[in-house]
């Protein structure tokens, strides 16, 4: 495996703009990495050499007569294939859209290539992002183990060096569960801060787009080239973006991080991750972070209504085409979008409220406790062996492994806050996992911040899976 | 996603579950009946959770904006 792809977003950004890289031996390194993994990896549903190739040239040129764009430019991304790419295939991992040519970007698509990016290729999800069924791709931490959802390809991708950065998506944890299992950095960013135009909808009260990679940095540098305000969506926020790495090296003393144990740290956390966690609160104190216990006992309704939320929503958005094409759907999917048309109104509404609820509850935490930021495992488990999903827990814990790995995440897309996953650890087993920063509404900075403090200290986010050391 | 209760002792017989998507327009077969029914059970038990809490005055907003409330 060339260096070049050992390279961090950031640090390739920071040798395009002293002149010790171009793009096009940035895409190559990554083609090469393609080349190399993708066999067994199988991250991408296109890749997109010839246009990377094209694009990257364009991007040299442009650097070398001093019109660099900015920090991104001339960086290899890849995009999770139910997000809109204009002319180039779109499938959303679905035989439903096969051939899907889209006549225009999505406004997070149209962002990165303003900011400058190159987009190496379409990364597989499940279908639809619905997380029900499972595409081939594996994760090169264990072949064996689930690599985590939706955003399947897209952690495959940046943890395999095949990519420097990738775009995801997460409506219950999508971003941020593939991010832990991966030993990647995974950003679900305040609901709002980045647009939903052009992305294949699951849930739009819930839906989410954000940026994974291997860095701190390089996640705040990707969510600044994908955010604004975008009048097309009408979720969007108007709210000015920030610069995120402003405060990257500001620490965390006098900041007040909430830790919540009756949920997070139930009897189902695995003792590895809850010791790992808790050695992560305790070094955050020993900076100068006070630890504030809360509690927040509307955590427990927030599985029930996020996941009402999602059947309703996602089967409004397929009720035409599952009529014409339910053929074409994945037997799980299909079965999950004929059980959302069959929820009642009341109980939709009724998830609503409690959505409601949470959301005041989080935020009045966050009030009276004078909090920058809320801390707790991103899942009480690393992943599971892929034929034992659905089964009952093989530590004998009486939940199905998919139920564990949404457990502690559903709750940040009610309401709205950023969630970061920032890598923490990796078990006995070869498995990674992570710690999960939740911040006040548009307050990403502040996350980075905490999360960079931490990241500085240890070297989880260099580790690399046996896989790719082989290759 | 690993839901794992029903509300009540009541059982949902599958062909009014078939019965009813099929009138809905929905193409399902009486084996997909059997799964969709079991699910619909779990599924309808959902919002027994929320009767811990007094939801009745609060107004849902399906669409909503955070505009810049870091303390709403």
């Amino acid at each position: 495996m060339t260096e070049l792809t050992d390279l961090s977003l950031s640090e390739a950004s920071d040798m395009i703009g002293a002149g010790e890289v171009s793009s096009l031996e940035l895409v190559e390194a990554n083609l090469r990495a393609v080349d190399k993994t993708e066999p067994i990896v199988q991250a991408y549903a296109n890749i997109l050499a010839d246009e990377a190739r094209a694009a990257a040239k364009r991007a040299d040129a442009e650097i070398a007569a001093g019109d660099r764009r900015g920090p991104l430019h001339g960086l290899p991304i890849g995009i999770k294939d139910n997000i809109y790419t204009k002319g180039i295939v779109t499938e959303s991992g679905s035989e439903v859209m096969a051939g899907f040519l889209p006549d225009h970007d999505a406004t997070c698509v149209s962002n990165l290539k303003r900011a400058g990016a190159v987009i190496i290729g379409k990364l597989r999800c499940h279908e639809f992002a619905l997380g029900s069924n499972e595409p081939p791709t594996r994760s090169p931490w264990n072949l064996d183990c689930y690599p985590g959802g939706s955003s399947i390809g897209s952690g495959a991708a940046v943890t395999s060096r095949s990519s420097f950065g990738a775009l995801g998506t997460d409506t219950g944890g999508s971003i941020r569960v593939p991010s832990s299992i991966n030993n990647l950095v995974g950003m679900k960013a305040s609901f709002g801060r980045v647009s939903i135009y052009g992305v294949v909808p699951v849930a739009w009260t819930l839906d989410h787009v954000g940026p994974m990679t291997r860095k701190v940095q390089d996640n705040a540098l990707l969510l600044a080239g994908m955010a604004g305000h975008d009048p097309k969506d009408p979720t969007s926020a108007k709210q000015p973006v920030p610069d995120f790495c402003g405060e990257l090296e500001a620490g965390v003393a006098g900041l007040r991080i909430g830790v919540e144990r009756d949920y997070f740290f139930y009897d189902g956390l695995q003792d590895e991750i809850r010791a790992s966690v808790e050695a992560v609160i305790t070094e955050y104190q020993q900076h100068g972070a006070e630890i504030i216990e809360i509690s927040l006992p509307e955590l427990e309704i927030t599985q029930d209504a996020l996941f009402t939320i999602v059947l309703a929503e996602c089967s409004t958005y397929h009720r035409k085409l599952i009529r014409q094409h339910s053929e074409k759907y994945d037997p799980a999917s299909r079965v999950m979008l004929q059980l959302g048309e069959l929820i009642p109104a009341t109980h939709y509404l009724a998830a609503q409220q409690a959505r409601s609820l949470y959301r005041a509850a989080i935020n009045r935490a966050f009030s009276e406790q004078r909090l920058d930021a809320m801390l707790w495992p991103t899942m009480p488990i690393a992943t599971a062996p892929l034929d034992q999903l659905y089964d009952f827990r093989a530590d004998g814990y009486p939940e199905s492994p998919v139920s564990s790995m949404c457990h502690h995440t559903f709750n940040a897309n009610l309401a709205g806050l950023p969630a970061l996953s920032v890598p923490c650890g990796i078990t006995g087993e070869g498995l990674p996992f992570g710690f999960q920063l939740t911040g006040r509404a548009f307050d990403e900075a502040t996350v980075y911040r905490i999360a960079y403090a931490y990241e500085r200290e240890h070297d989880w986010h260099l580790r690399k899976a046996g896989l790719i050391e082989d290759v | 996603m690993g839901y794992g209760r029903a509300s009540s002792d009541e059982v949902l017989e599958p062909g009014i579950v078939l019965a009813l998507a099929n009138k809905m327009g929905l193409s399902i077969s009486p084996e997909d009946a059997e799964t969709l029914t079991a699910l619909l059970m779990n599924q309808l038990a959902a919002v027994d959770s929320f009767d811990a809490f007094d939801l009745q005055d609060i107004v849902p907003a399906p669409v909503f904006r955070l505009e810049g409330k870091r303390d709403d």
